[in-house]
């Protein structure tokens, strides 16, 4: 039983740390993209709305520099969020590694974890933006309450969001893992 | 005796739950399905959200209209709905794809490190002897 513990123990961490790392890449380098096309498209106008990160992400500047910045934030970011939301139980939903040569998906699992992640990121941020404060906090986020009615800047709406987001992340963990499924399915014939 | 008995039949039952957690904890993810199931998940949120700004604010397009620093022909419309979902699929695709990929490596690098770790703790009896 003890051989088993220390087996799950290790997995468990090896599992975290996988999530961790693919999270962090993909938000770190998608942060750093997002950064680059803005700095090599240019004009008077350059990156006056990614630049607001710079509320969250102190020292981050749409600019060469700001995309490595970002680049490093996105990971340290995305690697913390991927190991607290990494599923702890295996992703596949069925015990079959007999002939099966790729994982299948649980879409609970999945749909948690995405639901989690969105929501705790918006959680976060909105609350961020207000403890900050000023004339007009939150005033670019705030138009998210076109697609998520009731959203707004304070407390109450970061709740309002993570709820929201909770709720469609589900959604969109659950249709994720139900394609994959079949497409795997398919691909393995 | 009965105790013994149920522990004997435990054990390899056990045993084979634990080799089949492990084969599935390495088992890998298949990139090009996640990109197609992660691809056509944020065509679909692309869509949706187009459709529901068209809906609720029609003469506002700001802040969706940002996406067209993005994703080229790209507009709050019907059609930029539909070019938005092609967008979509694309990003979602690499996402998924990459996601996939950097998972299975690191996977891929973690067994081959507790691979290397058993196998010298082994030897390292057998060195402690000669």
């Amino acid at each position: 039983m003890a051989e088993q513990d220390v087996v799950h123990g290790t997995l468990s961490r090896i599992n975290a740390r996988a999530w961790g790392i693919a999270t962090g890449l993909i938000l770190g380098g998608g942060l750093c993209l997002a950064t680059i096309v803005l700095v090599v498209r240019g004009g008077p106008y350059m990156g006056q709305h990614l630049g607001r990160l710079t509320n969250v992400l102190p020292g981050y500047s749409v600019s060469w520099l700001g995309a490595f910045v970002g680049l490093v934030y996105g990971f340290v970011v995305g690697y913390g969020l991927g190991r607290l939301i990494g599923p702890r139980s295996p992703l596949s939903s069925t015990r079959e590694p007999s002939g099966t040569t790729h994982v299948r998906l649980n879409g609970k699992a999945w749909g948690l974890t995405l639901g989690a992640a969105c929501g705790l990121v918006l959680f976060a941020v909105t609350n961020l933006l207000d403890v900050k404060g000023g004339e007009h906090p939150g005033a670019f986020l705030s138009n998210l309450h076109v697609y998520l009615p009731g959203f707004r800047v304070d407390f109450v709406g970061s709740l309002i969001g993570f709820a929201y987001l909770l709720a469609l992340g589900f959604l969109a963990g659950e249709l994720i893992a139900a394609i994959y499924n079949r497409a795997v399915e398919r691909a393995e014939g | 005796m009965l105790d013994r008995m149920t522990q004997a039949q435990q054990t390899p039952r056990a045993e084979q739950e634990l080799e089949e957690e492990l084969a599935l904890a390495f088992t890998p993810l298949h990139k090009r399905c996640l990109g197609v199931a992660v691809g056509v998940t944020l065509a679909l949120v692309v869509a949706l959200a187009t459709v529901l700004h068209l809906l609720r604010s029609p003469d506002e397009p700001f802040p969706l209209v940002l996406l067209s620093q993005y994703m080229p022909g790209y507009s709050v419309s019907p059609l930029g709905a539909l070019i938005g979902a092609g967008w979509g699929f694309f990003s979602g695709f690499v996402i998924g794809w990459f996601f996939a990929f950097a998972r299975n490596v690191v996977l891929a690098i973690a067994k081959v490190v507790l691979h290397a770790k058993a196998e010298l703790a082994e030897s390292r009896g057998f060195l402690d002897h000669i």
